[in-house]
């Protein structure tokens, strides 16, 4: 069972309240206190992608487009983008944590299993379409729904 | 998935040349936009080429200079998975879809794909069987491979179907780190793959296996499919996306994704690996089915009496289960009934060469 913490549990996805969410990317994002955001995959995005097999980062001080990728990743049987809501430039990646373990992010996508910490060009959540606390999991309940998805921690 | 009043449109390529025939599912995955219709695409290559998965190194999988010798063109794609050998006798049937228009997830996604393919077959004589996650197996050998990815909107999952394999050339192009290890591939794969020709004799004719194929998913996806054509942007980008696929930059930016030993359908894999003892180096060349070691060999610089000591062990290793305890309980076995001098050499070196050479199981 996973512990909820600070957020719920819906169909075995965990959905942190004090995370910021673009719900269709099934992206994550947490404001840092020097202004810099943390981005990874949702719950529901490692679920849907499956065990992660190679990650390739964008290198650090490339920018970035809004919508672009930040990073491949291949996993058992897809390959795709991890697509950054937000435009910035790249500060730092977790690729250390993914050589230690590459399904870091299928065990623990909102901690250890971050992706990529971005330097943005601007922060205004609302304005892109972003969702935090009770509406992120309003979104969230219905498009789990909507797709039919029950989450795994696939490297378990 | 609610798109059922939408058709599916059908673009049927005949033949391309081997770049376009990569190129153009991409162009058609990312020219995709709001309105675009869902796409099957079927389309052969008009020549003989290789492909490597998204992430792969290629100078670590594929033996560059004997595709050039034969005139095979390297073509790296945005899909994972491994090197292939493609030509002709392949019929590419490609799934460009937006993504809200296919199952969520990987393995379901999968599930509607392959189960088409599997249709396809059975409707042309052939008892093929769905092995999840992404396998076509006809009494146990592989009929075909699979992946999927995603382009900007569009999941794509691409896959084929098997007029005929010539597994000969697939072994001589793959890079590999001894011609026993060639051989063992080659062996392998003719024992677990088949195609239409050897299941049937002579493969059905393309417009046969085609109307058998839009039948198969006009009733997995219960939506009509209408044959269409190419829009200019995205023909325009396929051009684009010729250049890009045919630069050096583009064929070696892989990302060094390391694949251990050969995988030829979903349970069956090649391997090899070599670990140093203190009596000298054993190599070991494995052939994995469902984790049990279904051939392996050793050889290296060891000192061993009596001399067929690697060969017997090789022997009383087959069937056993690819697990620490099983592996040592057979070699120990082995060493009190026969009492082997291997100077330098002991059980737990035989068994460290075995688990070195399968314990990199990735799957692909």
């Amino acid at each position: 069972m996973i512990d909820p913490g600070n957020g719920i549990v819906h169909r075995g996805c965990l959905i942190p309240l004090d995370l910021w969410y673009d719900v269709p990317r099934d992206v994550w994002l947490r404001p840092e206190a020097d202004g810099s955001l943390v981005l990874g995959m949702t719950d529901v995005a490692q679920t849907r992608a499956g065990k992660v097999l190679h990650i390739l980062f964008k290198k650090i001080g490339r920018r970035i487009e809004a919508g672009q990728s930040a990073a491949t990743i291949e996993t058992a049987k897809w390959a795709g983008p991890f697509p950054t809501p937000v435009g910035g430039t790249v500060v730092a990646t977790n690729s250390d944590a993914f050589d230690a373990d590459i399904l870091v992010a299928n065990r623990d996508p909102y901690e250890l299993g971050w992706l990529i910490r971005l330097e943005p060009d601007a922060w205004d959540p609302g304005a892109i379409g972003l969702v935090t606390g009770s509406t992120a999991i309003a979104h969230y309940e219905h498009r789990i729904e909507a797709l039919g998805v029950s989450c795994v921690r696939c490297a378990d | 998935m609610t798109a059922d009043d939408e058709p599916i449109r059908l673009l049927d390529l005949g033949t391309v040349d081997p770049l376009r025939s990569q190129t153009i599912y991409h162009a058609v995955g990312y020219a995709m936009a709001d309105g675009s219709p869902d796409t099957i695409m079927l389309v052969s290559p008009d020549a003989p080429y290789v492909s490597i998965g998204r992430h792969q190194d290629v100078d670590r999988e594929v033996d560059r200079e004997v595709c050039a010798e034969l005139g095979f063109p390297i073509v790296r794609r945005e899909v994972g998975g491994g090197a292939v050998y493609l030509d002709g006798n392949q019929l590419f049937t490609q799934w460009i879809f937006a993504a809200e228009h296919l199952p969520a997830t990987v393995e379901d996604r999968f599930s509607l794909y392959c189960d088409t393919l599997v249709s396809t077959y059975r409707s042309l004589g052939i008892e093929a069987v769905y092995r999840p996650v992404n396998d076509i197996q006809v009494n146990g050998r592989k009929i075909g491979g699979t992946g999927a990815a995603r382009m900007d909107q569009a999941e794509v999952v691409v896959g084929s179907l098997m007029f005929d394999f010539d597994a000969l050339t697939m072994s001589r192009v793959l890079k590999v780190p001894s011609e026993k290890f060639r051989d063992k591939v080659f062996q392998t794969m003719s024992e677990y793959m088949t195609t239409m020709r050897r299941e049937l004799g002579t493969p059905p004719p393309r417009p046969t296996v085609v109307e058998a194929y839009v039948a198969a998913c006009s009733a997995a996806l219960g939506r009509t499919i209408e044959p269409g054509e190419l829009r200019s942007d995205e023909l325009e980008l396929a051009e684009r996306l010729d250049q890009q696929f045919a630069t050096r930059e583009w064929l070696e930016e892989g990302g060094g994704l390391r694949r251990a030993g050969v995988r030829i359908h979903e349970g069956v894999r090649v391997a090899e690996a070599a670990h140093k003892a203190a009596g000298g180096l054993i190599r070991c060349l494995a052939v994995v089915r469902d984790d049990r070691l279904e051939d392996v060999s050793f050889s290296g610089d060891f000192t061993a009496r009596p001399a067929d000591v690697p060969a017997q062990l090789a022997e009383a290793l087959v069937g056993c289960q690819v697990g620490e305890n099983a592996l040592h309980e057979r070699v120990s076995t082995y060493y009190d009934q026969v009492r082997p001098e291997t100077p330098g050499v002991t059980a737990e070196d035989w068994v460290t060469a075995v688990l070195q050479a399968t314990s990199t199981a990735v799957p692909a």
